[in-house]
């Protein structure tokens, strides 16, 4: 999102909220989703293939919907679905029109055509398999998730990204300074919260009445929370935009200034950082430790005004269209262990991690009746969940290393925890030594972290080991 | 979420006239901010304002940069903001110190040379003393591109650092009048610029130069492309501090025009049969810059810098892609008399160093050829102080 993309979302949203009936929001929310998509895809993508992506995402999105809604006796009534293609497919040939420029041309048949399919497909679909053969569902929601997270590595591995890239770009001449790597618009973003609802559905934590597709479609596109998250959960979301909240003066404000704390982190602070924080050039040139430590300190604050900032515009574009958004940091470089950072850095997808696989997975090995012991089983998980979040940003052997990075430091940071807490508990009645502790911890924590970002900012371990040699002292 | 009770949890709940007032209010602080910024135009102050020389170390040559994400390095636009941010700015003469400027093009500035590769660099590290015993220190005042007046508006503000002398780096391409006020110091420094021609009463167009600014251009608003750029300028420090590079020196670069295009134009102008004469170039702004040194009882060094001369195609003809042979010869011919004329001490290096050391262009030596350049200058700067 650009200064621009921020500044319309936000006065959309007075007439959008002032104008617009309660009743007729959630459909408005979806066609504006829509449309906004289409804007932030044409900036980005390769040519011919924004509207490409957009009926992709939509096609999984609806796909999704399709496989975890209840039985057809409790499903919603097929003409407010019926009315949810007609919105998807006036906001597809409207993007068409709007977003049309010279070397561009207005792409109805794309748009058309996808409709069309969905629209035939899953208004026949009760047809095709039974709809209360749950088991086939169930197949159909992991058969899901595999491919989701094929599609998603595919896009993560630079490799693979570039050779896609090849093979979609039909007109190569058009770059001259080479491919640019295919980029599907928020798509990490759009995976997990797809791939959350399908663990939900397979874990029976969905509504049990079902959810309207403008409703899910809404969840998965809601366009401010496009490009850089938070990851929101589908049961909190939903209810939330059937009450959205009147723009009255409080929540104007609220999001507002929310978006203006945001981008001034996003566009002045980080944006400045980033002229000069840690990247693979300014290793090679940096001479000294002192330099060294410096650059590194940047790209640590730098990364979180980045980060943290779009999540603040995010979450002030959401209040003012009446959706209350997750937050997803707070205040994470003033913690004193690993664990409350982890709890307050990119807190929804931490905490996607958490639900989705920390919890599950300790649970297999805890119930799997093999004895594993307890700290094997505590550092698998830890480890195995980092590594994770790690290839999340990437597949590649960085943030590979970032991920076990950030695992050994949370599992040292419980056999710490485990091995000091009588003695702890000692320490906290004295005001001063409590103090020094919590300054000492705080200190490496934050050191901790920032080291850690050297594999998560150079790309390669040549790199980043050149570089934690900087930091130690070597030359 | 505690972080945010001061926008959730306000002590007086917000409400329309809340919202009303704070909408007001901000457009009265901004018009109010801005008025009093137009009127009272503190850019020229503010660019003195910087990190460098205070929690940065300062730089060794003028702040200019082609791409400043590579360079760490931003081409400022006042005058007072790249004297600011140059060693010079950092501690007062020492008693024992004898000052001297290089002024010139990018060939003094360090055109693909690191900071301590260009020529004061090279002569610092020698560690000479003057014949009385003073340290010879040498600021490198070098700024792209060749420019006469570019270098005078240079000398005039440098006069407050103390030089004890100024040597003057000159070549052709500097005296061309049509360029004269193109150049981005020039254009950047209308108010100098236009300042200096009408005292001097300069053989130019000053209605060629930017217009002095309306009041919306000498708003926050109207400025805040300089403004950022100064600072966007403090942040590169870091990254100066950090690795010491101000000036991205590629591994490959591409290399001088060794074989020529036929004919003896310059820059698609034909043959002056007669030469130059010294209306046909700007020596009017270099003797406006000569009296201001002489003003101040500033010694000038003039010196005509190397160029490379080819032997390749069309080498009866050009000595190189810049020059003609007509063109240069007859400059040559011309400074040396008006040196004569003027009394100027001159010195001609054209032919000084090898052919085989200059780089990417007819003017750029290698670091190398630089240094060895830049002991053969120290004699005549020695010469000036006997």
């Amino acid at each position: 999102m650009t200064l621009t993309h921020i500044l319309i979302f936000a006065l959309a949203s007075l007439p959008f909220m002032w104008l617009i009936p309660t009743r007729w929001r959630p459909q408005s929310l979806l066609f504006a989703s829509i449309l906004a998509l289409a804007w932030l895809l044409a900036d980005d993508v390769l040519n011919h293939l924004d509207f490409t992506i957009l009926i992709g995402t939509l096609g999984f999105s609806i796909a999704v919907w399709w496989i975890v809604q209840p039985p057809s006796e409790t499903m919603p009534t097929r003409r407010a679905d019926t009315q949810t293609f007609l919105i998807i497919a006036i906001g597809l040939v409207l993007a068409g029109l709007i977003f049309a420029v010279s070397d561009r041309p207005p792409n109805f048949l794309m748009p058309l055509f996808g409709v069309a399919i969905a629209t035939v497909g899953v208004l026949n679909l009760p047809h095709l398999l039974p709809p209360t053969n749950t088991e086939i569902y169930k197949r159909l929601s992991l058969l899901f998730v595999v491919g989701l997270i094929v599609v998603l590595v595919m896009l993560k591995i630079p490799a693979s990204a570039r050779f896609f890239s090849l093979a979609l770009d039909r007109d190569e001449a058009l770059h001259p300074t080479g491919i640019t790597p295919l980029a599907w618009l928020g798509f990490s973003y759009i995976a997990f919260r797809l791939i959350g609802v399908l663990f939900d559905f397979r874990a029976g934590r969905l509504p049990k009445d079902g959810m309207a597709l403008r409703d899910f479609l809404t969840y998965i596109l809601f366009f401010p929370a496009m490009t850089a998250g938070p990851i929101d959960r589908v049961q909190r979301f939903i209810p939330e935009l059937n009450q959205t909240k009147p723009l009255d003066s409080a929540r104007l404000i609220e999001g507002t200034m929310r978006i203006m704390v945001g981008a001034f982190k996003k566009f002045v602070i980080a944006d400045s950082l980033a002229l000069v924080a840690l990247n693979p050039t300014l290793v090679n040139r940096t001479g000294d430790t002192i330099g060294a430590w410096l650059l590194l300190y940047i790209y640590a604050f730098r990364i979180f005004f980045d980060f943290s900032g779009y999540s603040d515009v995010a979450i002030g574009i959401g209040r003012l269209y009446g959706i209350t958004l997750p937050e997803n940091f707070d205040r994470p470089y003033a913690q004193a262990n690993l664990q409350q950072f982890w709890q307050r850095w990119h807190i929804t997808l931490s905490t996607w991690f958490r639900l989705y696989y920390f919890t599950p997975i300790s649970r297999v090995m805890l119930r799997s009746g093999v004895k594993i012991p307890q700290w094997l089983m505590v550092m698998t998980a830890q480890l195995s969940t980092m590594v994770l979040i790690g290839l999340w940003h990437g597949v590649t052997a960085n943030f590979i290393l970032w991920g076990l990075w950030h695992g050994i430091g949370l599992f040292i940071h419980k056999l710490i925890l485990d091995n000091t807490r009588v003695w702890y508990q000692t320490i906290i009645q004295h005001r001063w030594r409590r103090r020094f502790i919590f300054s000492l911890s705080w200190l490496t924590t934050f050191h901790y972290v920032a080291l850690g970002w050297v594999f998560f900012a150079l790309p390669t371990p040549a790199d980043s080991l050149a570089m934690l040699a900087r930091l130690l002292g070597g030359r | 979420m505690a972080g945010w009770d001061w926008l959730t949890k306000p002590q007086t709940p917000y409400n329309r006239r809340f919202a009303r007032n704070v909408v007001i209010k901000a457009a009265l602080l901004f018009l109010a901010l801005n008025t009093c910024y137009a009127l009272t135009n503190p850019l020229p102050v503010l660019s003195r304002i910087t990190l460098y020389n205070e929690a940065l170390p300062g730089r060794d040559r003028l702040p200019y940069s082609e791409n400043p994400a590579s360079d760490y390095n931003i081409s400022v636009q006042r005058l007072e903001g790249m004297f600011a941010s140059i060693k010079l700015s950092q501690a007062p003469k020492a008693d024992d110190e004898y000052r001297v400027f290089f002024l010139g093009d990018s060939s003094v500035w360090g055109w693909l040379l690191e900071e301590d590769e260009t020529l004061s660099a090279c002569i610092n590290r020698g560690n000479y003393r003057m014949p009385d015993g003073r340290r010879l220190v040498v600021y490198n005042l070098g700024y792209p591109v060749t420019n006469v007046l570019k270098d005078s508006m240079l000398l005039e503000e440098s006069l407050p650092y103390q030089p004890d002398l100024v040597v003057w780096f000159l070549t052709l391409a500097g005296f061309y009048i049509e360029d004269q006020l193109k150049h981005q110091v020039v254009q950047n420094n209308a108010d100098l610029a236009r300042d200096l021609i009408e005292r001097y009463d300069l053989a130019l167009d000053v209605n060629r130069l930017p217009n002095d600014p309306n009041l919306w251009e000498r708003s926050i608003i109207g400025q805040r492309r300089e403004l950022a750029d100064l600072l966007r300028h403090q942040v590169y420090g870091v990254a100066w501090l950090a690795t010491g590079y101000d000036h991205r020196n590629p591994k490959f670069h591409e290399q001088r025009v060794e074989n020529l295009l036929p004919g003896d134009d310059l820059l698609g102008n034909p043959r002056i049969e007669d030469g130059w004469t010294e209306d046909l170039l700007s020596f009017d702004v270099m003797l406006a810059g000569m009296d201001i040194a002489q003003k101040h009882d500033l010694p000038v060094l003039v010196i005509n810098e190397p160029i490379f001369r080819t032997s390749g195609f069309n080498n009866e003809n050009r000595y190189n892609d810049y020059y003609p042979k007509w063109a240069y010869d007859s400059y040559r011919e011309l400074l040396a008399s008006i040196a004569q004329r003027e009394n100027w001490p001159y010195t001609d290096l054209w032919d000084a160093a090898p052919n085989d050391q200059f780089t990417n262009t007819g003017l750029h030596l290698t670091p190398a050829a630089t240094c060895e350049f830049a002991h053969k200058v120290v004699p005549y700067i020695m010469a000036m102080a006997e």
